[in-house]
């Protein structure tokens, strides 16, 4: 049952969304859509607005005008019903320091009323994948940045859910652990899963199915990656950053 | 998606736990720092005065002076000394080493013969207002026993009007009886209000609040599950206060352990969501023990009654104190200490202090509801 509803088609769509802070304008007519099956990268520089669409979307946030639908192949869903499908990786440090591996996969397994069986294959699968089953018991605060964000990732996987909110995910964090951190995600959008990650790291972006990029709120392409570079004229994401800037001025 | 999980709220419980067990600084203040200040303050919360050092100069020196003297010196309260010049005395009063002068004048016994009176001197440290208080009230004491001994009546005179003072509930109106029930509103201030609001600062200020958001959790479930463990520290530490009380400083009860220990749990419940108002207005730890010593702490020593008696505060102050549950707290514990009134009797205060936990505690879980926009 669960692989069937996996098959279904999920979707996003977010329509003239806009939320300002008192004077500050966070996201400004932003409009876009997330497609099951893909892996989608939200480029920007820090202030462009990419954590306040994550929270927007998990509705920790409420719009101040436009808004976002649900879909379930091509049906409507109420957020209450959709919300036990994401998972959400926040930007922040966002695991306790003083719990172990172990603990954080337990805690959560509570958490996402995980049955112990299904727990028990799941946790293996995913400490294989991520290599962390030898520092089962070391307490989160003593990981290395690449280790402490690949347990994140497994607590977020830990659910098996059907969209994954990542929110700079691979900020900070070493090339070879970055390398890793992709593979896993491309195994999961194999796996069926929407997958939104945001990225400062230009050259990230080309590795997403799709791109959506954004400058102060305002959004200012979206499509496969090789598509808006063509569009553009431009080699890479860091040029077609720096001539915006340039024809601003 | 299920209304409400125990097993989502025993998960958050036993997680904060681990984070209590695993942080020194959390058990401290929890159960070490109660002991340290029932022992600190029951030790050093000493209204009654005693051994006042007194300086005196007897210019009669005679039997009635001698008898005077006599009288200060018999009872625990004074002890005499004898110096030869007045300003003697007035060095040992400056230099505190003298609370008090007695300077009994030259005719003393005669005009107590004759006119039976007779005039001394007395001059006190006002500067130290609470022993002088206290030394005022013994003072009456010593006249009365001073006259009669003077005289060489017994004791027991046929004045036509004897007054016979029994104080009921405190016979030695021994002040530390008094001051435990308020130390204990002061521990779960510090134990309930103070680690509360850290805790939940800390879920904030670390990022892990927003992870927990994103899981099926429901507010109430991260609630109930974070500020279980407190209350039962809180409620520790109102034991470790109790039995202090009790057996180190042999501190009667009276009372109903039911009727106080119902009181507590629910004074804990209200401090407890005072912390978690604190931790909805700011999210940073620095600034909720900030906000925690303000409105949890401070009202919790001077506006409960603790130290300075509610009845004698002017209106306004009066007003203000009604709007902290430790004034209710305090009232009950004190009376189930000594007085032992029943369930009937404190209906009032029962009353106020259910009121109050009832706002509070919707206060604090709708504005916590609220913040997470």
């Amino acid at each position: 049952m669960k692989a069937l509803l996996s098959m279904n088609k999920t979707t996003i769509d977010i329509t003239h969304l806009k939320k300002t802070f008192g004077d500050i304008t966070a996201l400004n007519d932003v409009s876009m859509r997330f497609e099951t099956g893909r892996l989608y990268g939200i480029i920007g520089p820090a202030g462009a607005g990419k954590t306040t669409l994550f929270r927007l979307i998990l509705q920790m946030l409420i719009p101040d005008a436009g808004q976002i639908v649900y879909l379930q192949n091509n049906r409507p869903q109420k957020f209450d019903t959709f919300r036990d499908k994401i998972a959400y990786m926040p930007q922040t440090q966002s695991l306790y320091a003083d719990l172990s591996v172990d603990e954080h996969l337990s805690f959560f397994k509570e958490l996402y009323g995980i049955n112990q069986k299904t727990y028990a294959m799941k946790r293996d699968e995913l400490l294989h994948m991520t290599r962390l089953d030898k520092f089962l018991d070391r307490p989160a605060g003593k990981l290395s940045g690449g280790m402490y964000k690949k347990l994140g990732l497994m607590c977020a996987l830990l659910r098996s859910p059907e969209i994954m909110l990542l929110d700079e995910p691979t900020n900070g964090v070493d090339p070879i652990s970055r390398r890793e951190f992709w593979s896993m995600l491309q195994t999961a959008v194999n796996q069926g899963i929407l997958v939104i990650m945001s990225t400062a790291y230009m050259d990230e972006a080309e590795r997403c199915g799709a791109v959506v990029l954004m400058e102060s709120g305002q959004m200012l392409g979206a499509g496969e990656p090789q598509k808006l570079l063509e569009t553009a004229h431009v080699a890479n994401f860091d040029d077609y950053f720096l001539n915006r800037g340039k024809e601003d001025k | 998606m299920t209304v409400f999980s125990l097993r989502r709220t025993k998960a958050v419980c036993l997680k904060e736990f681990k984070h209590i067990f695993r942080d020194p600084f959390t058990l401290m203040m929890a159960l070490l720092l109660p002991l340290l200040i029932v022992l600190i303050l029951g030790n050093a919360i000493e209204f009654n005065v005693k051994s006042i050092e007194l300086a005196y100069m007897d210019h009669d020196k005679t039997q009635s002076s001698r008898k005077l003297i006599e009288t200060f010196g018999s009872s625990d309260y004074f002890r005499p000394y004898h110096i030869e010049t007045p300003t003697k005395g007035q060095d040992d009063l400056a230099a505190e080493r003298a609370k008090m002068m007695l300077v009994i004048p030259p005719n003393f016994e005669k005009e107590m013969m004759t006119a039976r009176t007779g005039n001394v001197q007395i001059m006190l440290d006002g500067a130290d207002n609470s022993s002088v208080s206290a030394i005022m009230n013994y003072l009456n004491t010593v006249n009365n026993l001073a006259f009669y001994k003077i005289q060489g009546l017994p004791a027991t005179d046929n004045k036509p009007l004897k007054i016979k003072t029994r104080y009921l509930f405190n016979p030695e109106l021994n002040s530390r009886w008094f001051a435990v029930p308020g130390i204990t509103a002061l521990i779960v201030a510090l134990v309930a209000i103070m680690l509360t609001a850290l805790t939940i600062c800390k879920e904030w200020e670390q990022g892990s609040m927003e992870m927990l958001l994103s899981t099926p959790i429901r507010a109430t479930e991260i609630l109930i599950g974070k500020l279980l463990p407190y209350a039962g520290l809180s409620f520790c530490g109102f034991w470790i206060v109790f039995l202090a009380a009790r057996f180190i400083f042999n501190v009667p009860f009276n009372g109903s352990y039911l009727i106080l220990i119902g009181a507590t749990l629910l004074f804990i419940l209200g401090y407890l969501a005072m912390g978690l108002c604190i931790s909805v207005i700011s999210h940073e730890q620095q600034v909720a023990v900030q906000y925690a010593a303000v409105i949890g702490l401070l009202p919790t020593a001077l506006l409960s009654g603790f130290i300075f008696p509610i009845e004698y505060m002017p209106p306004v102050f009066q007003g203000i104190s009604a709007l902290f549950p430790a004034r209710f707290y305090v009232e009950i514990a004190r009376d189930q200490f000594l007085k032992a009134s029943s369930f009937s009797d404190l209906w009032v205060p029962f009353t106020a202090l259910s009121i109050q936990i009832i706002v509070l505690m919707l206060i604090g879980i709708f504005k916590f509801k609220r913040t997470l926009e």
